[in-house]
């Protein structure tokens, strides 16, 4: 009698634990994945030829961009608490300052607190390249390269490439006319694009993996020379595409950008190989 | 015989709730973190490009970390051994303040090359450059690391490069003088002519750290 009353408590007891045990299992393993970007989905770029602003005469203009994929939207600051929550060399208080400068997260109200509920689904901002590249790892993603983000930000709303259309050009340099908001408006506020990415436009400027490979010197933004002492490459390169203003601000704002940078104004979003593979 | 259910029924739901949890830290399976290194090494200072991970191979083919540079002053650039242009004039620059170095000096800096084209400059390729250059393997270090750590470094010492359609680097011409913790005490692009600078930051480099 007793051991018919123990047999059925023990099975009560495992199958009880084990389900327990396989509830909390998956759901710190959906947890995890989830934290580490909340629920930002990203979006396929089916690849295309991105011209760089500056080209070696001679060269091939225009980079192939293989498909990949992006953020929907930029990281959030909630998203980016859950990565300093986690990482806490990170936060603003621990990080060195080889990686970030002194400004790195102030518009937030401590290490781990943005501040209002109402900032959390805004773009994160005042963050550094360094940082960035470590969230994007974190995230198992990375940073994508100026070929991907441009051809990514050509697109229209209706349209694979935009860059034809005058209306759609008018606007991008409207928003890049307007003065940096105190507070940004949430993601995903501004404008859904041909590839169901939003807000490439008119919320922040994003960093990209290869900031440091555009280049500006002091008498290049004169002249087309680029001064064969400073930099090794094939004497003169001249810019390429004299039409899109837009892209020069950009490429003018990269070039003047260091790894340890903050700004208010530049945050970033992620991005991801379309085939599987290892990255270093 | 309830006690004993009662601790097999306590010792199965601490198991399951144990279980559960996931302390990972994903930073990416081989990446140490900066704690990780700081933990290691007791890399001192917040500004220390040491602090940067990555495996490096040097011109004899050793593995090198740059938390290995600790303790000497170092003189770095960026270079790639396929330069035609401003890279032989930088590493006769660096070469001229060897010479100059005084004597006390001259046994501690370190020269340190790091390949903007990790691609092509394997060891055997670094080897064949220092030789043509006649860099002495005992104070020159020339190394070849991941893609990624060298946009890492690059971006650590404010060095700008892009790799253009002919397999030529465009880069920024800049040489870095570091203390013996691997903190940046001067830069200089293109220094050319001038090395006053230079030598008196790798002096003051060369002086003992302070606690």
């Amino acid at each position: 009698m007793h051991s018919t009353i123990l047999r059925t408590w023990i099975i009560i007891a495992t199958t009880a634990a084990a389900a327990l045990g396989v509830v909390r299992g998956v759901s710190t393993w959906k947890g995890s994945e989830n934290e580490r970007q909340g629920s930002t989905e990203m979006v396929r770029i089916d690849g295309g030829t991105y011209t760089p602003l500056y080209a070696s005469p001679g060269a091939e203009t225009a980079e192939d961009v293989e498909p990949f994929y992006l953020d929907r939207h930029p990281v959030t600051n909630a998203q980016f608490l859950e990565f300093v929550r986690q990482n806490p060399e990170w936060r603003r208080s621990q990080v060195r300052p080889l990686f970030a400068d002194q400004d790195y997260l102030n518009h937030w109200a401590d290490d781990l607190d943005i501040g209002p509920d109402s900032l959390a689904d805004r773009p994160v901002v005042n963050v550094s390249w360094f940082s960035a590249m470590a969230y994007a790892k974190w995230a198992g993603k990375r940073l994508p390269t100026t070929a991907e983000w441009e051809v990514a930000a050509s697109a229209g709303t209706d349209v694979r490439d935009g860059s034809k259309d005058e209306d759609f050009r008018r606007k991008i340099l409207k928003w890049y006319s307007e003065p940096t908001p105190d507070i940004h408006p949430p993601v995903g506020s501004t404008y859904e694009n041909y590839w169901g990415a939003y807000d490439l436009h008119g919320l922040v400027w994003e960093w990209v993996v290869d900031f440091n490979t555009a280049l500006v010197t002091g008498e290049s933004r004169n002249n087309e020379d680029l001064d064969r002492k400073l930099f090794c490459g094939s004497g003169s390169v001249g810019a390429s595409n004299f039409d899109d203003y837009a892209a020069f601000i950009r490429f003018a704002l990269r070039s003047g950008l260091e790894g340890d940078y903050t700004v208010p104004s530049l945050g970033f979003r992620c991005a991801r190989d379309a085939a599987p593979s290892y990255e270093s | 015989m309830t006690r004993l259910l009662s601790i097999i029924l306590a010792l199965t739901i601490v198991a399951a709730l144990g279980c559960g949890t996931d302390a990972r830290v994903g930073t990416g399976a081989n990446e140490e973190t900066s704690r990780d290194i700081q933990a290691r090494f007791d890399v001192p200072s917040g500004n220390s490009l040491y602090a940067l991970s990555g495996d490096w191979a040097d011109q004899e083919g050793d593995g090198v970390r740059l938390v290995d540079l600790q303790g000497r002053p170092v003189l770095m650039a960026m270079v790639y051994t396929n330069c035609h242009y401003a890279c032989p004039i930088i590493v006769h620059d660096m070469k001229r303040i060897e010479r100059e170095l005084p004597k006390d000096l001259a046994e501690d800096v370190r020269f340190v090359l790091v390949s903007l084209d990790p691609e092509r400059d394997d060891p055997d390729a670094l080897s064949r450059f220092a030789g043509a250059y006649g860099l002495d393997g005992e104070r020159w270090t020339l190394l070849q690391g991941e893609p990624g750590d060298v946009r890492m470094l690059a971006a650590a010492l404010g060095v700008k490069y892009k790799k253009e359609a002919d397999g030529q680097y465009s880069h920024t011409n800049l040489v870095a003088v570091l203390d013996q913790e691997g903190e940046i005490l001067h830069r200089e692009i293109d220094p050319g002519g001038e090395s006053t600078s230079i030598l008196a930051a790798l002096q003051r480099g060369g002086e003992t750290a302070s606690l």
